[in-house]
């Protein structure tokens, strides 16, 4: 199957307006890298500007907290997996929580190209617990839909690794960026399966997932049909 | 021989900092190795903690993180290897004072618990209890900063009686919490000598058990 709701149908659109009076909307793209999740939020973002609707993109980018920190040989020792997290939650609470709040309260559409899934994921990667790095995201704004880029370690490794020398290829396939890659993966779809049981991963949001496998045209009517029916009242639906 | 981790919690101008000191002295004189730790001080998040306040960046969840993070280094760095090393680690503040300031500001109590739950247990927390009209007298020397007096809350455009209500705040909070966080109370309004008095047979009876 190339797609499925993880948590049953779509909201039913009426009841999805009624229940979000206050804001806009927040869709958010997660997934191994070079799953496609930057085309899909961008042909998201196209067909909801053709649309009228007024939408940011948003990316995920590491902690300027946790790079200063990593770069400088006195603090490196200090930087644990812990410290890490919760300098970045901090700095990610700063720079993407609060902005995309206020952005929501002013009835736009952001659309974030990685959001608290990555977070976890990479938390959980290093060491940390799964629990507590999802509580620690909790406090993000709660996404409308996640469309989770479903795919296996295997190809993601090669995808990131294609345009790197074959020397570096071969011993990182091999070694630590292989093993982390598949610790991601396996974080990912523990937190598909929490959405699955109606678990908080950390919200209770719908969850999408498109296989990256499938036919990427396939995927975005699958995204679009999904956004749709968040944007649109019942039986307004116009043609693709 | 297995260190002992002391924790002192309370208002602010409640104390923790002069006894704090004053336990270290003590506690040397009777043989025992001691380290010191207070809120801020790490190496990694005590200078976005003084940016943050500094550009009056007062978002109560990311203000919260940024002490967690600083906790979580200090646990790592200062307080697991002293405690290991059978020391007595003083501790001027731990996760009560973040989470008073952050719940007092609205963030969910269960949240807080749940983000500081790194944190090994204290073996003792003594709260320093003072009322505000102390407090507030104890400031007469250094007026209140803005963080102190809470005036993001939007209590009082008067930064005194800002401080008085914001510290009434957070001293209901710690009462509230007195039996949860297993608190051990301590009349913190008298001089010094007199507060020492009602310290030291608690950290005494604690230290010689071990």
């Amino acid at each position: 199957m190339a797609a499925r709701y993880d948590r049953g149908m779509p909201p039913d659109p009426a009841q999805a307006l009624e229940s979000r009076p206050r804001r806009g909307l927040l869709i958010v793209a997660e997934g191994l890298d070079g799953s496609g999740k930057s085309a899909t939020v961008e042909g998201i973002g196209r067909w909801l500007e053709r649309r009228g609707r007024k939408v940011r993109i948003v990316a995920w980018e590491p902690s300027e907290l946790v790079t200063r920190a990593a770069a400088d040989p006195r603090s490196r020792t200090a930087l644990t997996a812990r410290v890490a997290a919760l300098l970045a939650a901090a700095d990610a609470q700063h720079r993407i929580g609060l902005p995309v709040a206020r952005r929501l309260e002013r009835d736009e559409v952001v659309l974030a190209d990685r959001y608290g899934w990555t977070a976890i994921a990479r938390e959980v990667a290093r060491g940390l617990e799964l629990d507590w790095a999802v509580n620690l995201h909790q406090s993000l704004p709660v996404p409308d839909l996640i469309l989770y880029h479903r795919g296996d370690a295997g190809s993601a490794i090669e995808r990131a690794l294609a345009t790197r020398p074959p020397s570096v290829r071969s011993a990182a396939v091999g070694a630590a960026y292989g093993q982390f890659v598949e610790r991601l993966l396996a974080t990912f779809e523990a937190l598909a399966e929490r959405s699955r049981r109606g678990a908080g991963t950390p919200w209770s949001s719908p969850v999408l997932a498109l296989d990256v496998h499938a036919d990427p045209a396939a995927n975005a009517r699958l995204a679009r049909d999904a956004v749709r029916a968040l944007v649109e009242p019942s039986g307004a639906r116009r043609p693709a | 021989m297995t260190g002992v981790l002391i924790v002192l919690e309370g208002t602010d101008r409640s104390g923790r900092s002069t006894h704090a000191r004053r336990l270290e002295q003590h506690l040397r004189y009777q043989g025992r190795g001691v380290t010191r730790t207070s809120l801020a001080t790490s190496l990694l998040a005590a200078d976005p903690i003084r940016a943050a306040k500094r550009q009056r960046r007062m978002d109560p969840v990311e203000t919260v993180l940024l002490y967690a993070a600083d906790l979580a280094e200090r646990i790592e760095q200062v307080i697991r290897p002293s405690l290991r090393a059978g020391l007595v680690v003083l501790a001027d503040r731990y996760v009560y004072t973040p989470m008073a300031r952050a719940e007092t500001r609205g963030v969910d109590a269960a949240w807080l618990e749940r983000v500081f739950s790194f944190a090994p247990p204290p073996d003792l927390t003594l709260l320093l209890d003072v009322d505000s009209a102390t407090a507030v007298a104890r400031r007469s020397r250094h007026a209140p900063d803005r963080h102190e007096a809470g005036m993001d809350l939007g209590l009082s455009r008067d930064t005194i009686q800002s401080f008085r209500l914001f510290q009434d705040r957070l001293r209901d909070w710690f009462e509230v919490h007195t039996e949860r966080y297993d608190f051990q109370r301590i009349d913190a309004r008298g001089e010094p000598e007199a507060v020492a008095t009602l310290i030291e047979p608690f950290v005494d009876a604690l230290v010689a058990a071990r």
